[in-house]
C-alpha cells in the first residue's frame, strides 16, 4: 500500500459562521514531500481558507460549516489537536508584525519548542541550527520591534523552521518585502522543498513567486478550483490582466490572440512649478537617522513614484511633507510655504495624503459622513453635501454601489475602501496626491484599476507614490525617487534609473521581464514604460509609441 | 506599526538584577509602606524608595509625562480621600483636631490632622510608583513573561503580561498613525471639546479605528500563538533566571524592612504622628 500524502485536501467546502456563502467549494489537493504548490487568484477568492484549512485553524480556530476532509499523515485535522498538526505544518502569516510574540529574537524563536515543552537546553540548540540554517546570525540578540519588516519576515520564516514542520504554508511572503527580500525568502522557501519539505505558497507576485519554481499551480476563483496543473499550463490559461505574468508569456499570449496595439499618444509633458520641495531635509525617529539630508524638487503635474528597500525612509519623507514629522534640520516646502509653519490642515487642501491602510482612518457610521468630515473640519461650503460626496465617489468610481451613501465604510471590501480613503481625499479638493504603497493587499488587476483610476481623476495635476512593486512603479511615473539609508540615490525617468544596474540592484531592487522588454523597445525609453499588456501589443503591431500606456495621460489637467 | 517597549533603564545597577526581584520588592514595599503613618518613619521609605529608583537609571526627561499622570491621579485620589470627605482621621474625634478653617458649603474640616494624613498618602503612592515604575523600564523585553512564571503565576497568564508589554507600545503607535491620518483630513483633536462630553466625544475618530484594528490584529496573533501549540499543555522557558548574591542581598533588605515595619506596627509605633509646626500653625 502506497503511503498516505503529507497532507490531502479532499473535496472541502466551507463556510465561515457568520457568513452566507461557503469560503472555499469541492476543493482538492495532494501535497507529497518536496511537492511546490503556488496557489493563485484575486483577493477573496478563497485562498487564505484553503491554508487554514491545511494548518488547521479551519476548524479549531473558525468555526463554520465544513464538508470534505483535510488530512494530514493520513489522518483527519478534525480529530488531530491544533499542536500536533502544528508539529507537521509551519505557517508563516502575511503580516510578520502580527505572528511575531516574542520581544526578542530568540524569545520570538524559542517561542514554539517552549510551547511543546522542550527542554531549554535542547531548545537552544535548536535555535543555534536554525539561526545558522536561516542565515539570521546579525539579528540575535535584537529586539523584535527594532527589524526592519525584511527582517521579521525571515524571523517569522525562523520561527516556523524551529518546529521542524514538514509542510509549510506561506500566505503572501511577498506583500511587503523589497524585491531582493523577497528573492531571498524565495530561496529559502526553495531549499526546503529541495530537502524534502513540502511548499505551499499563495501570492499574487507570480512573476517573483516562479523564482520558487513551483511544480504546480493551483488557481482560484470564487472559491473554487480552475485551475491545478503544471507552471506551463497556468501561463497559457491565466488572465494577464488578472495576474502578472513574465513578460515573455504576454508577448506570447499576444501573439497567439492577435492582439493589436491601440497606440498609446501621451508625450512626455512638462514637470510644471514645483509643488513639494526638500531642501537638505534630515529626521530623526527616536534615535533612528532616518532621512540624512533630502534634496528633491517634485512638480506640479509629475507622476512620480518613490522606491527604495524597507526602513529607507520612503514614508517619513512624505509624512516630513505634510508637517506630521519635523525635520530636525533642513526645509520642506509645498507650494513655497514652509511646512514647518502651516498646519497640516491647511496643507491637506493642497496634498491629499491617503495612507496604506484605510481602516487607519475609517471610523464613521456611513460612508456619508466619512466623506463630508474632511470638508467640515476644513470649513469648505456645505451647500449640498450628498452631491459633494457623490462627486468625491464617481471620481474613484464608487458612485454606481447600491445605496453607497448610507453604507457602514467597513462593510466595503478592502479595494473598495482603499478607493474610499482616496474619495476622502479627494473631497478637499487638492490638486495633488500622496499615496503610500497602493498596491499593498490588492491584487493585480485590482491594483492597476486603483491607479488607472487616480490617473483618471479629472483636476488632479500630479500624484507621488510610494511602492514596493517596481513594475507598477516604472509603468505609471514620470519619474523614479530611489531612496537608501534616507538618501536619494537615483532620481530620473524610468528608463535612465534602471539603466544603471549596479545602484538598482544595490537598492534591494531588481530588472523583472518587463523592465528588461522596456529597455529592449527603443520607443519606450526616455520616459514611462508600458504595462505588458500594451508593449506586447505595441511590440507586435510595430507601433510607434511615444510614451505611457492606458490612463497615462489624463493625469495632466 | 511596531514598537519596542522602552527598556530605558537598560545597562542599570537594577536591569541587571534578577526580574523577579523588582515584582517581589514592590510587593514587599507595598506591605510596609502601608502599614506606616509616622511622617519619620516614611521619610525614611521615601529615602530608600527614591535610591532604589535612582539605580533603575530611567532618565527623567523619558519619563515626566508618567510622572506627571503619577502626579495627577495621586492628587487626586489624596484631595477626595483626605480633605474633601473628612473622613475618619485614624479615630480621632473633632474635638481633639487642631482645625485650620472649614471647607466652604460642606464644612469639612482642614486641621494638622487631616494635612499630615494628606502628606502621609501622598509620600506613600509617590514611593509606591518609585519602586513599581522599573517594572516597566528596567525589566529587559522578554524578562516579564519568565519572571512571572517563576514566581508561580500559571503560564497563561505570565504570557499574557509578555504580550502587554510587547504590544502596548506598538498600540500607542498605531494611535499615532491614526490622529496623524485624521490630521491630514484637517482635524485637530487638541483644539475640540470645552466640556467633559466634548472632551470625550473628541477621541473618537482617533479610538474607533485603533479599536477595530487592534481587535483584528490580535486574531492574527492568537492564529499565529494557535499555530505554534501556545495554551496546548505546559510550557517550558528558555530564560532560565537565578537569583546571585546581590539580588539575595537586597531582596533580604525588603524582607528586614517589611517584619520591623511590621513589628512597629503591632506595637503602636507607626500611627499618625502630627508635626508640631503644623499645630502650632492651628494656633
Amino acid at each position: 500500500m502506497p503511503p498516505a500524502p503529507l497532507v490531502e485536501v479532499d473535496g472541502l467546502t466551507f463556510r465561515y459562521r457568520r457568513a452566507s456563502e461557503p469560503a472555499v467549494r469541492e476543493v482538492s489537493l495532494r501535497l507529497d514531500p518536496g511537492d511546490v504548490v503556488l496557489v493563485a487568484g484575486p483577493s477573496g477568492c478563497g485562498k487564505s481558507t484553503l491554508l487554514r484549512a491545511i494548518n488547521g485553524l479551519v476548524p479549531h480556530a473558525y468555526s463554520g460549516e465544513l464538508t470534505g476532509e483535510v488530512r494530514i499523515d493520513g489522518r483527519r485535522t478534525t480529530e488531530l489537536r491544533l499542536r500536533q498538526i502544528s508539529e507537521v505544518v509551519g505557517t508563516m502569516l502575511q503580516d510578520p508584525a502580527k505572528q511575531i510574540v516574542g520581544s526578542t529574537v530568540e524569545a520570538e524563536l524559542a517561542f514554539g519548542p517552549e510551547n511543546m515543552g522542550m527542554p531549554p537546553g535542547d531548545i537552544a540548540e535548536r535555535i543555534r541550527e536554525v539561526v545558522t540554517d536561516a542565515g539570521i546570525g546579525h539579528l540575535i540578540g535584537r529586539e523584535t520591534a527594532h527589524l526592519s519588516g525584511g527582517e521579521r519576515q525571515l524571523l517569522a520564516m525562523a520561527g516556523a523552521l524551529m518546529l521542524r514542520p514538514r509542510c509549510y504554508v506561506v500566505d503572501e511572503p511577498l506583500a511587503n518585502l523589497d524585491p531582493a527580500t523577497a528573492d531571498r525568502l524565495l530561496a529559502q522557501l526553495r531549499e526546503l522543498a529541495d530537502a524534502g519539505h513540502a511548499v505551499v505558497i499563495v501570492e499574487h507576485r507570480i512573476e517573483e513567486a516562479l523564482a520558487l519554481r513551483p511544480d504546480r499551480v493551483l488557481s482560484m476563483e470564487d472559491g473554487r478550483v480552475v485551475y491545478d496543473g503544471p507552471v506551463d499550463g497556468f501561463l497559457r490559461v491565466a488572465d494577464p490582466l488578472a495576474v502578472k505574468l513574465p513578460f515573455d508569456v504576454v508577448l506570447e499570449r499576444a501573439r497567439r490572440d492577435a492582439v493589436r496595439a491601440a497606440a498609446p499618444s501621451a508625450a512626455p509633458r512638462d514637470a510644471g512649478p514645483a509643488r513639494l520641495t526638500f531642501d537638505d531635509v534630515h529626521v530623526s525617529l527616536g534615535e533612528r537617522h532616518v532621512l540624512r539630508g533630502v534634496d528633491a524638487v517634485l512638480g506640479a503635474r509629475e507622476m512620480v513614484a518613490v522606491l527604495g528597500p524597507n526602513g529607507s525612509g520612503k514614508t517619513t519623507l512624505f509624512r516630513t511633507a505634510m508637517g506630521l514629522v519635523h525635520p530636525d534640520r533642513g526645509r520642506a516646502s509645498i507650494d513655497g510655504r514652509d511646512v514647518a509653519t502651516t498646519p497640516t490642515a491647511e496643507l491637506a487642501r493642497s496634498i491629499g495624503y491617503v495612507f496604506q491602510s484605510p481602516s487607519q482612518m475609517l471610523f464613521a457610521r456611513t460612508v456619508r459622513q466619512e466623506l463630508l468630515f474632511g470638508p467640515r473640519n476644513l470649513g469648505l461650503p456645505l451647500d449640498d453635501p450628498d452631491r459633494l460626496a457623490m462627486d468625491a465617489l464617481r471620481r474613484v468610481g464608487l458612485a454606481d454601489e447600491e445605496a453607497i451613501l448610507d453604507r457602514p465604510p467597513l462593510t466595503l471590501s478592502f479595494g473598495q475602501q482603499k478607493r474610499l480613503a482616496l474619495a476622502i481625499a479627494l473631497a478637499l479638493q487638492p490638486r495633488t496626491l500622496i499615496l503610500d504603497e497602493p498596491s499593498a493587499g490588492q491584487d493585480h488587476r485590482t491594483a492597476e484599476a486603483f491607479m488607472a483610476a487616480v490617473a483618471a481623476i479629472p483636476g488632479l495635476e500630479s500624484v507621488y507614490f510610494i511602492t514596493h512593486d517596481v513594475d507598477l512603479a516604472l509603468t505609471h511615473a514620470d519619474r523614479i525617487l530611489v531612496l537608501r539609508d534616507g538618501r536619494i540615490v537615483a532620481d530620473g525617468p524610468p528608463a535612465t534609473v534602471v539603466e544603471d544596474a549596479e545602484r538598482w540592484h544595490a537598492s534591494n531592487l531588481h530588472r523583472t521581464s518587463l523592465i528588461a522588454a522596456n529597455l529592449a523597445w527603443p520607443a519606450a525609453r526616455g520616459h514611462r514604460f508600458l504595462d505588458a499588456p500594451t508593449l506586447a501589443a505595441a511590440m507586435i503591431a510595430g507601433a510607434h509609441v511615444h510614451g505611457a500606456g492606458e490612463g497615462g495621460s489624463s493625469v495632466t489637467s | 506599526m511596531n514598537i519596542a517597549p522602552r527598556y530605558l533603564g537598560r545597562g542599570s545597577w537594577l536591569s541587571r538584577r534578577d526580574p523577579r526581584l523588582l515584582l517581589v520588592s514592590l510587593a514587599l514595599f507595598v506591605f510596609t509602606v502601608i502599614q506606616v503613618w509616622d511622617l519619620r518613619i516614611l521619610a525614611g521609605l521615601v529615602i530608600i524608595a527614591a535610591l532604589y529608583y535612582r539605580s533603575a537609571g530611567i532618565p527623567f526627561r523619558a519619563v515626566r509625562i508618567q510622572w506627571a499622570y503619577v502626579l495627577f491621579f495621586v492628587s487626586f485620589v489624596v484631595i477626595v480621600n483626605t480633605l474633601l470627605t473628612g473622613g475618619e482621621l485614624r479615630g480621632l474625634a473633632e474635638d481633639e483636631l487642631h482645625i485650620y478653617f472649614r471647607l466652604p458649603l460642606i464644612g469639612t474640616p482642614i486641621s494638622a490632622e487631616s494635612v499630615t494624613y494628606a502628606i502621609v498618602q501622598y509620600l506613600r503612592f509617590l514611593s509606591m510608583a518609585a519602586v513599581g515604575l522599573p517594572i516597566a523600564y528596567a525589566i529587559a523585553p522578554g524578562d516579564i513573561g519568565p519572571a512571572f512564571a517563576r514566581l508561580g503565576v500559571p503560564y497563561k497568564f505570565a504570557y499574557g503580561m509578555e504580550l502587554t508589554f510587547r504590544f502596548v507600545p506598538s498600540l500607542a503607535g498605531d494611535l499615532q498613525t491614526t490622529i496623524d491620518a485624521q490630521r491630514v483630513r484637517g482635524y485637530e483633536w487638541e483644539k475640540r471639546g470645552r466640556t467633559p462630553i466634548g472632551k470625550l466625544t473628541r477621541t473618537i475618530p482617533m479610538v474607533t479605528p485603533v479599536t477595530i484594528n487592534a481587535i483584528v490584529g490580535a486574531e492574527d496573533t492568537i492564529d499565529a500563538m494557535d499555530l505554534r501549540g501556545f495554551g496546548t499543555q505546559p510550557r517550558t522557558w528558555l530564560r532560565q533566571l537565578a537569583f546571585d548574591r546581590t539580588d539575595r542581598v537586597v531582596l533580604a533588605g525588603f524582607v528586614l524592612l517589611l517584619a520591623v515595619v511590621t513589628v512597629l506596627s503591632f506595637t503602636g509605633r507607626t500611627e499618625l504622628w502630627i508635626p508640631d509646626l503644623l499645630v502650632e500653625l492651628a494656633g
